[in-house]
């Protein structure tokens, strides 16, 4: 729990920190630290600690954005079940993969954002704007995901909060690979 | 039994963060629509702590651009002559500061005016920060509660509305702007009288809501509150007409709107130290009234 702990700090004060940057950057060259830092976690920590730092992360969020409370946390659960998913099958915790996983899973959470806004009752469309300030906020979350899993994966191992449950995957090819195919 | 339990204990929390995170949505819209909530220790100490991190963060930044423009500025005036430089950079400055003396006079101007059109107790508060996702619109103030502040108190500039305070800690406060998908104010076209609902539109521009034919909608006309929405106080500008969608077989017809306040550069904003009775009965808490606001009440306080 302590690695969960020392990402919601670390990522409350980098969204403080953003909010002081939205001055003189437009908000979406700015990465979702939320998103980024969930999937961080679903990552690297095991079930529980991964939760509460999306909870944690989730409901910070949505204090200084001004959203819905319980918003950002309800959205960053599909992203977060997505990623323990396929982390179960593929090798995700390397810096291409945590990239294109991030590029992957930013549209997926600004579709649902918007989604449950509408829900309920705000007035948003998914016009051509949306999907442009989607697309660019896709590429920083991509540029970001491997700095931040590298150091979501160092407090893990700091720690010791590894994921307990987390199965080495071996790759196509490799002798672990031919054992287990024996 | 214990064993069942620490395996599904995963899917139960997820499924238990799924519903309270539901639960707390369907709370803070019902908060909202009652005009906002002031926000426990607990969920109000990040926005504590954001709002002086924030200040000091923002500082820095502002004097580098600042600067940075100064430098700039100086630069044009060396490359247009240089033989007159240093003359036509002390003319600059003094013609800067003059502007600066008629800019100050003229917003200390607007805000008497202000301070005597509506007849309400404001309090000036800084913006200090802005939100962090592209999707709201909404900033933190540097008052809270401990100055009279309090969920559903509008917030103006001297040029006009600007949004309504929508959760308070003691020491900052969240505020929604106009411009915010969630936001709506019941308007009136100053020259027709025709009404109709300001929303925001997530962007700088508002949308007039109105009905039909049969209302008197120009480009050019000022759209200021209608005094009906339970909020806003009636007669505070919100913007002005820029473009009116061609009629059609609808019973509701949209315009768009240039806001009235610069939400560009937003920096001293005033919060009026009133809520609306509507909002008095809905919160049903202790606020401040007209003429009993609490120890800044009277006065521009800055």
């Amino acid at each position: 729990m302590r690695a969960a702990l020392a990402l919601i700090v670390i990522g409350a004060l980098a969204l403080v920190v953003e909010g002081a940057l939205v001055s003189v950057l437009p908000s979406l060259l700015l990465p979702d630290v939320a998103l980024v830092g969930s999937v961080a976690a679903a990552l690297f920590l095991g079930g529980a600690p991964a939760l509460m730092a999306l909870a944690g992360l989730g409901f910070a969020s949505d204090l200084l954005s001004g959203a819905p409370l319980g918003l950002h946390v309800l959205v960053l659960l599909v992203p977060f079940v997505a990623t323990r998913l396929a982390n179960g099958s593929l090798e995700l915790r390397r810096g291409m993969s945590e990239a294109v996983l991030a590029a992957l899973l930013t549209p997926l959470a600004g579709v649902l954002t918007l989604g449950c806004m509408r829900l309920t009752g705000v007035s948003a469309s998914f016009g051509l704007e949306f999907w442009l300030g989607l697309a660019l906020q896709t590429a920083v979350n991509a540029l970001l995901a491997p700095g931040a899993c590298a150091l979501v994966e160092a407090i893990a191992s700091a720690t010791g909060d590894v994921d307990p449950t987390r199965r080495g995957v071996a790759y196509v090819g490799s002798a672990a690979w031919a054992a287990s195919r024996r | 039994m214990r064993e069942l339990l620490h395996r599904l204990r995963i899917p139960l929390l997820f499924a238990g963060l799924a519903v309270l995170a539901s639960i707390s949505i369907f709370a803070d819209q019902r908060a909202l629509q009652a005009g906002g909530r002031d926000l426990s220790w607990f969920s109000g100490s990040l926005l504590e702590v954001a709002a002086p991190v924030q200040r000091v963060l923002t500082a820095p930044i502002d004097l580098v651009r600042g600067t940075y423009r100064s430098y700039v500025a100086l630069l044009d005036v060396r490359e247009e002559n240089e033989s007159l430089r240093t003359q036509v950079a002390t003319l600059q400055e003094e013609s800067l500061q003059l502007r600066e003396a008629l800019v100050a006079s003229q917003t200390l101007e607007q805000v008497a005016e202000l301070r005597v059109h509506l007849d309400l107790p404001m309090l000036a508060t800084e913006v200090v920060g802005q939100d962090v996702s592209p999707w709201f619109r909404t900033v933190v103030l540097d008052r809270g509660r401990d100055h009279g502040l309090r969920a559903g108190m509008p917030i103006v500039t001297e040029s006009g509305v600007v949004g309504l305070v929508t959760a308070t800690t003691p020491h900052a406060a969240r505020a929604m702007l106009i411009l915010d998908r969630q936001s709506a104010v019941d308007g009136m076209l100053q020259r027709s009288r025709a009404r109709g609902i300001v929303r925001g539109t997530g962007k700088a521009e508002l949308e007039l809501e109105f009905t039909g034919p049969s209302e008197d909608v120009q480009v050019g006309d000022l759209v200021i509150t209608s005094g009906y929405g339970g909020v806003y106080p009636k007669g505070v500008r919100i913007g002005e007409v820029v473009s009116v969608a061609p009629e059609a077989p609808y019973l509701v017809r949209r315009a768009k709107l240039r806001p009235a306040a610069n939400f560009e550069k937003l920096e001293r904003v005033f919060a009026l130290l009133w809520r609306s009775p509507t909002l008095e009965l809905l919160s049903g808490d202790e606020t401040p009234q007209i003429g009993a606001a609490p120890h800044d009440a009277g006065k521009v306080t800055p």
